[in-house]
């Protein structure tokens, strides 16, 4: 199980993660593994997408990395190395110089991530300060530059009103800005579209695109919804149930996906202009139950090639070449999406 | 960052309990002065102490005028502040009080010499213009003072110092005296307006003060008559408490030396503390039952006596009121002129009661009609348990009784009403400030009884007939040959028991005596 | 904005009105006869004149209509125990009334508020356990026998306080700290629950990954958006506290509205219990009205709602 993603190219790593264990305890000595033995690499200036369904392991995996994992939630082991510095041995005061200057993480929700009783001007105004004194005009000014990033050009009038004045996706391009207002390093956005219209999820993801064109920031983009990873990263990292089950290119793992449940995933996503005959399929069945994941494949009760050994036997995270990874026993070689999807790559 | 909020938090938190507190009432320092703040200890003497305070049961009526009111804690404030004319004793005999010399006539007049050089608090002079002012206005009918006088009395000025008392009719009343006893003298000079605003004024040992927050402050009066007596306490707090708990425990801490109305749970408490005392004494307040003469069943003779029979009136002074109470031999209490025993009052006998229920014409009770008992909450002690053993009693020798016990006004509108609704029997206490067996039997039988509406012309004329003997003994013989014994036999009202008197003081003050009328005078109290 | 004040100065009208009619009503329609309790031992034809002399023989909405008018010139009648005019009574009681309720809800509010915050902050820890158990007995202790328990510890016991009357504002302490407990429960509650809701918010969180301290997250995110529901309880509060205010104030018979309340509707005195009921209200109303105006103040969302100040 010690099979790291690797960078091939170490200089340019701005975030290594290794075997992140993520656990909760619950009442009567139960134990969620939320997050259990991942690792990955982010390189600067690229974009990683993690996708898997909800309860996979995505966002306790995002928070983990901030360090804003709650109770009864605890970081179990492994290292989150950032430029080379492992977090999980930062003090907590310097983690909070991280957060929101070098790290930032866009939440899902913007109707509910801002504080109902402050103006958009005192949150940006907030975040500036918490990590940098500065004077309110140096503040404004660099407010308004953050806003326009993110394609709002009429700050002034966006600063003195309360978050309920706005749309739901006004409210995220907000939040990015604020995200950006220290220019981070890494971009964590956290199913950043998942609760808005398709139109307007367009915007935000056309939104973090200005933001990485513009800043050069690496992202993180966790979500559901290939749909959302297709059209911007480099990197695809697939998870089930608290475990990475596929690591790859985006464009190899979109064409030629190897483990059975990116197909499904794949399958899954509805597609705007596919008025051709697929038909949306669903992944059968659900989720396993966290606190008592099977011994063997954690998939493999809903996985269609599964055979005995899959019931028995975990199956490893193994490197099958071209900087991909697969955890699966009976990894699909040859399957092609083409001819069924029309994903856009 | 974190120093700075808490300390505005801190900061926050003083200014608003400062705010609060500068919002407190404000006091005058002078009252602060004769406060005893400081003997709040039970355990510290009160050496040197100028203060007495005194807890009432009762709240003060304002508005101070005499003849305006018959509350009782204004009666207790009265009997400080005035004189009265004469005083009733705890033996049924009347002693001088500003009239030091009487002498009564046959044509029912009195002649009453009074002290001279007695002064009021504003330093003028009591004589007999204030006398004859104050005994025609307090018996005036339309005066709340004068629901115990049979008839308005009239004065006439002898000499400054001798007046002439009569009643107005010139029918000639034995209890007119009595009555003057009872009668505190004030000022023909001072109006309405001034007794609102300035407060009562008299010639008594203490003078008042001000009455500020529920509490009346009296200050010793140096021109006080009687030298013999006059106040050793300088100032007196006499304090509103409606709470029975926080009386005693006012008691126990020091804060209070008198306190009015302990309860009967709470006299093992007293005596455990060796800081308390408490004193019991025979009242001058006969309990009994009203029987309502306006509903039909209760004109019936021999219900009303099986009623009475039914009655274990030793059980419930044992059992409910822990023997603090004195069972009722006759119609008023003991302490007063003109009492004796009455012959043949029924006692508990419940074959008696079952056989004159049978006399009355419901054998067992059968065919009985509904009858509703009255009894008030709060007003007297244990009055719903004891109204619950009652009807237990009745109940055991067949008569069905319902229970109605209710808060303390509706009560007294019930009691005096004689409406439908007011039921068949009320349970009621009786204790005029004029302690003359005349005064009650008058009110409750005479004419038209004023809470049972009895008419009853046979025992009017006896009543009458009393009241126009003048020499004493003679005039027993009546009560207690004729009067008395024709009560008993009827049982208008049912006399239950005398009540006791229960106060609790500090082992610190010596000299405190309680009467039955539960009048005490403060200027004979000191401190130890 | 104006708007929204006007509408509740009218509702506030409109509930006086009603507390005047039903407790003119209702105390004539209980019985009892204050011209009894004013001849006392009387006979029934003085009662009779009384009743004319207080106009009460006349059927009770000819009283009504006779007591309105007064009522709107600002004449609250004559107390015919005191023997004073009821204006004169109330402004005499008042302050002590006031100074207890306003002390205990403050320290009721203070108390409620720390230990809230301390308890959603230490949420299912021991401290917070004991904090909740400390409230539930609290809160299942009867007032009045805390107020005598009290008494006797601290007054009798300790000697520390003085238990009857009032002298200096020390007499205040022990009756505040009786009526205060009430409103210390329902406010640690209150507050403990909204702040652990308040912290569990998605903004709290997202203040947190943005590196905002604990501290500034539990009062600038949390505590602020407790606030309405933590204000309006408090309006709520000041009923039930009242009502307690005036139990204690006879049990410590601290000279307030409450005890010349108890003894007024005892004695059937009609007009003082009108009024005193009638400056109760009034205080309610006012203070409810007071925060329902300040929530636009507290709340962007409603201040928007209502189109601005």
């Amino acid at each position: 199980m010690n099979t790291t993603i690797t960078a091939t190219q170490n200089d340019d790593v701005l975030l290594e993660v290794k075997n992140l264990r993520t656990y909760f305890k619950l009442p009567r000595n139960k134990l969620v593994k939320a997050v259990d033995d991942i690792s990955f690499t982010l390189h600067k200036g690229k974009v990683l997408g993690i996708i898997g369904e909800s309860g996979s392991g995505k966002s306790v995996t995002s928070r983990s990395i901030l360090r804003i994992v709650e109770e009864p939630g605890y970081i179990a082991g492994g290292e989150i190395l950032f430029k080379g510095v492992d977090c999980l041995k930062l003090s907590e005061k310097a983690m909070n110089a991280l957060r929101g200057k070098e790290i930032s993480l866009i939440f899902q929700d913007p109707t509910t991530s801002f504080n109902p009783y402050m103006t958009m001007g005192q949150h940006l105004e907030e975040a500036y300060r918490v990590h940098k004194a500065a004077s309110k005009d140096t503040i404004r000014k660099r407010s308004l530059d953050v806003l326009k990033m993110v394609g709002i050009n009429d700050g002034e009038n966006v600063l003195p009103k309360y978050p309920c004045e706005f749309s739901a996706g006004f409210r995220q391009r907000i939040f990015i800005a604020m995200a950006m207002i220290f220019n981070p390093d890494l971009l964590i956005a956290d199913e950043p579209t998942t609760s808005l219209g398709i139109t307007i999820q367009a915007e935000i993801i056309e939104a973090l695109n200005d933001v990485k064109r513009a800043s050069g920031t690496s992202i993180i983009i966790i979500t559901h919804d290939f749909g959302v990873v297709s059209q911007f990263s480099d990197d695809i990292f697939v998870m089930y149930a608290g475990h990475c089950v596929e690591f790859s290119p985006k464009r190899d793992l979109l064409l030629s996906p190897m483990h059975p449940y990116t197909v499904g995933l794949i399958r899954s996503v509805p597609l705007l202009e596919a008025r051709k005959t697929r038909r949306l399929k669903s992944i059968p069945g659900f989720p396993p139950d966290m606190t008592a994941l099977p011994d063997g494949c954690p998939f493999a009760e809903r996985c269609e090639y599964a055979k005995d050994v899959c019931f028995k036997e975990r199956p490893e995270l193994l490197d099958v070449g071209n900087g991909r990874f697969c955890a699966c026993h009976y990894p699909l070689k040859q399957y092609r999406t083409s001819d069924e999807t029309v994903l856009e790559v | 960052m974190r120093m700075k909020k808490k300390l505005a938090l801190l900061l926050a938190v003083v200014m608003l309990l400062s705010i609060s507190l500068a919002c407190a009432p404000k006091v005058p320092d002078s009252q602060k002065e004769t406060g005893t703040e400081d003997s709040k200890q039970g355990s510290t003497p009160d050496k040197g102490k100028d203060t007495l305070v005194v807890l009432s049961a009762g709240a003060f009526a304002g508005g101070w005028d005499p003849t305006s009111h018959s509350i009782l804690a204004n009666k207790h404030l009265e009997h400080v502040l005035y004189t009265k004319i004469l005083y009733p004793t705890d033996s049924g005999e009347l002693v001088p009080g500003l009239c030091y010399e009487w002498e009564t006539h046959d044509d029912g007049s009195a002649t009453m010499k009074i002290r001279e050089g007695v002064t009021f608090h504003d330093g003028s002079v009591c004589d007999a213009e204030d006398v004859k002012y104050t005994i025609e206005n307090y018996s005036e009918k339309s005066k709340p003072s004068a629901s115990n006088f049979r008839e308005q009395l009239k004065c006439d000025i002898i000499d400054p110092y001798t007046v002439k008392v009569y009643p107005s009719s010139g029918e000639p009343f034995a209890e007119m005296m009595a009555l003057l006893a009872g009668t505190p003298v004030f000022s023909s000079e001072r109006t309405s307006e001034q007794y609102t605003n300035e407060g009562p004024m008299g010639t008594g040992p203490y003078k008042f003060v001000k009455f500020e927050n529920e509490c009346v402050y009296l200050e010793a009066y140096d021109g006080y008559w009687d030298t013999e007596k006059a106040p050793s306490i300088k100032y007196v707090e006499y304090k509103y408490v409606p709470d029975a708990a926080t009386r005693l425990a006012a008691l126990q801490s020091g804060e209070a030396h008198i306190i009015e109305r302990i309860e009967i749970e709470h006299i093992d408490l007293i005596e455990k503390d060796a800081n308390c005392k408490y004193v019991e004494v025979v009242s001058g307040e006969c309990q009994m039952l009203i029987c309502k003469w306006p509903r039909e069943i209760m004109k019936n003779d021999n219900l009303r006596l099986a009623l009475a029979y039914a009655l274990d009136r030793e059980g419930a002074v044992d059992a409910i009121l822990g023997g603090h109470a004195s069972v009722a031999k006759g119609f008023v209490a003991p302490s007063f002129v003109a009492y004796a025993d009455a012959k043949g009052l029924p006692t508990y006998n419940p074959e008696k009661a079952k056989e004159k229920l049978a006399e009355a014409g419901y054998p067992n009770g059968e065919g009985l009609p509904p009858i509703t008992f009255t009894t008030s909450v709060g007003m007297y002690a244990k009055t719903k348990e004891c109204g619950e053993y009652f009807v237990q009693n009745w109940k055991d020798v067949g008569i069905n009784v319902t229970f109605n016990p209710v808060e303390t006004a509706t009560w007294e509108e019930l009691l005096y009403s004689d409406e439908e609704r007011a039921g068949e029997i009320v349970h009621t206490g009786w204790s005029p400030s004029m302690p003359d067996a005349g005064v009650p039997i008058n009110a409750h039988y005479a004419n038209r009884g004023r809470c049972n509406f009895v008419e009853d012309p046979e025992l009017t004329a006896l009543i009458q007939k009393q009241s126009r003997v003048t020499d004493p003994e003679e005039r027993l013989k009546v009560w207690s040959e004729e009067v008395y014994p024709y009560l008993a036999s009827k049982c208008y009202n049912i006399p239950l028991w005398v009540s006791h008197h229960l106060y609790g003081y500090s082992a610190n003050i010596e000299g405190f005596v309680l009467d039955s009328l539960s009048f005490c005078n403060f200027n004979e109290i000191s401190f130890k | 904005m104006f708007g929204t004040i006007v509408k509740r100065i009218l509702q506030g009208i409109l509930v006086l009105v009603l507390v005047v009619i039903i407790t003119f009503v209702v105390l004539r329609l209980i019985p009892g006869d204050p011209a009894r309790q004013m001849a006392s031992d009387g006979s029934a034809q003085a009662v009779e004149e009384i009743r004319a002399e207080m106009g009460l023989d006349k059927p009770i909405y000819v009283q009504l209509f006779e007591y309105i008018p007064k009522l709107l010139t600002g004449q609250l009648g004559w107390s015919y125990f005191q023997k004073a005019p009821v204006f004169d009574v109330i402004v005499n009681t008042a302050p002590f009334t006031y100074a207890l309720l306003f002390s205990a809800m403050i320290l009721g509010v203070i108390m409620g508020l720390i230990f809230g915050i301390i308890a959603a902050v230490k949420a299912h820890t021991w401290v917070d356990r004991t904090l909740s158990a400390i409230a539930v007995v609290f809160q299942s202790m009867p007032t009045y026998w805390v107020a005598t328990m009290l008494i006797l510890i601290v007054s009798v016991q300790w000697g520390l306080l003085p238990a009857v009357g009032y002298k200096s504002p020390k007499y205040l302490i022990l009756p505040a700290f009786v009526v205060s407990i009430p409103i210390f429960t329902a406010v640690l509650r209150n507050v403990r629950q909204n702040v652990m809701d308040g912290l569990s918010q998605e903004f709290s969180r997202a203040a947190r990954a943005r590196g905002i301290s604990h501290i500034t997250i539990l009062f600038k995110y949390a505590f602020r958006n407790s606030l309405i529901p933590f204000i309006t309880q408090i309006g709520g509060q000041v009923g039930v506290s009242l009502g307690t205010c005036v139990l204690i104030e006879s049990v410590f018979s601290l000279p307030g509205m409450g005890m010349q309340i108890l003894n007024a509707v005892l004695r059937r005195d009609y007009n003082l219990v009108q009024g005193l009921i009638l400056i109760l209200a009034a205080t309610f109303v006012l203070i409810n009205a007071i925060i329902d105006i300040s929530y636009s103040y507290l709340d962007p969302r409603i201040r928007k709602a209502q189109g601005g100040l």
